[in-house]
């Protein structure tokens, strides 16, 4: 594609974009560089799938947490100490044998920061957004999640008013697993819905 | 890009295992100025000068725009490379600091002639 050539050069204008901008900001006294860099830090390394990890494990082994956490998940969050401004307009819904919840945001990028901090390229991609809705079990095949007829998929499309999460399905075998060990194999996928959690290979 | 990648969602799931680690997840901006651009709509945000929804319907505009320009190649292009996320994001935050009357175009117009490039 011709597009591709002109990419650096692109790129470098883009660059030098966002640097008048930050610069024009920072002389009106309306950011520091530190409140940059502060928010870049964070999502870069601390806000991520972890903490949507923590959240799934505790739902797995304390009932009464799973049930506040699919009634008011923002509240039941805060429980754990994840939140904040982007903590707010969180929704959980939960995967069973028998219902497959999957989430997209069809118009732009809508995601649970606060649990699983920014979202995949694939999950911004305007293939992702478009064909979930349209098709969405041949989607989750090519994610290799095979699912039977008998399984009810629920698309489910993330706004700015409410931002989905995925409680997966405990696996089979884990029962013997802390509350730490089971964080450990709940993954960013299975929080989105485009996979399930596999228990850990028996060593 | 020099690497040939193989197309679809799944090889995309693939280049995420095998992204440079990070602490909680994976890489999530390509290019340095990808992060500036989110860092100062989300540290505005944060200090009030504008509602996540003001940012997000523009945001929302800019893609659509967007698509409607390359919705043909998009859809059946499922990895697409070229979708420039954050050029789109960067000009949602012009278009609301503009309409908050922070800055207009002309000054930021004005910046990038002094900075000599």
């Amino acid at each position: 594609m011709s597009g591709e050539h002109h990419r650096p050069r692109r790129q470098s204008q883009l660059a030098l974009r966002v640097a008048a901008l930050e610069s024009l900001l920072l002389e009106k006294g309306l950011l520091s560089n530190d409140a940059i860099d502060a928010v870049v830090r964070a999502y870069e390394q601390d806000i991520g799938p972890l903490n949507g990890a923590g959240v799934v494990a505790r739902a797995w082994v304390d009932p009464g947490f799973k049930e506040r956490l699919l009634r008011d998940a923002t509240a039941a969050m805060a429980e754990l100490g994840i939140g904040g401004m982007w903590g707010e307009h969180v929704a959980v819904l939960e995967n069973t044998a028998a219902v497959h919840n999957v989430v997209v945001c069809t118009l732009c990028s809508c995601y649970p920061w606060a649990l699983l901090g920014l979202p995949p390229s694939w999950y911004k991609s305007p293939a992702y957004r478009a064909r979930m809705v349209i098709e969405p079990r041949a989607v989750l095949r090519e994610f290799g999640l095979a699912l039977g007829d008998d399984v009810e998929v629920r698309v489910w499309d993330s706004s700015s008013e409410v931002r989905y999460m995925v409680l997966p399905e405990r696996p089979a075998g884990t029962e013997h697993l802390s509350e730490e060990e089971l964080a450990a194999v709940v993954t960013r996928d299975a929080m989105v819905g485009v996979a399930k959690v596999k228990a850990p290979d028996k060593k | 890009m020099s690497t040939a990648k193989p197309a679809g969602l799944s090889a995309e799931l693939a280049d995420g295992r095998n992204a440079i680690p990070r602490r909680n997840g994976e890489l999530v901006f390509n290019e340095p100025w990808e992060a500036r651009a989110f860092g100062i709509a989300v540290a505005l945000c944060e200090r009030g000068l504008f509602a996540w929804e003001d940012f997000s319907r523009r945001l929302i505009a800019r893609i659509a725009a967007w698509q409607s320009e390359h919705l043909a190649a998009a859809i059946r292009d499922t990895s697409d490379p070229s979708y420039p996320y954050y050029a789109l994001w960067l000009a949602a935050l012009e278009d609301v600091l503009a309409k908050k009357g922070v800055l207009t175009a002309s000054d930021l117009e004005l910046r990038l002639k002094g900075s000599g490039s």
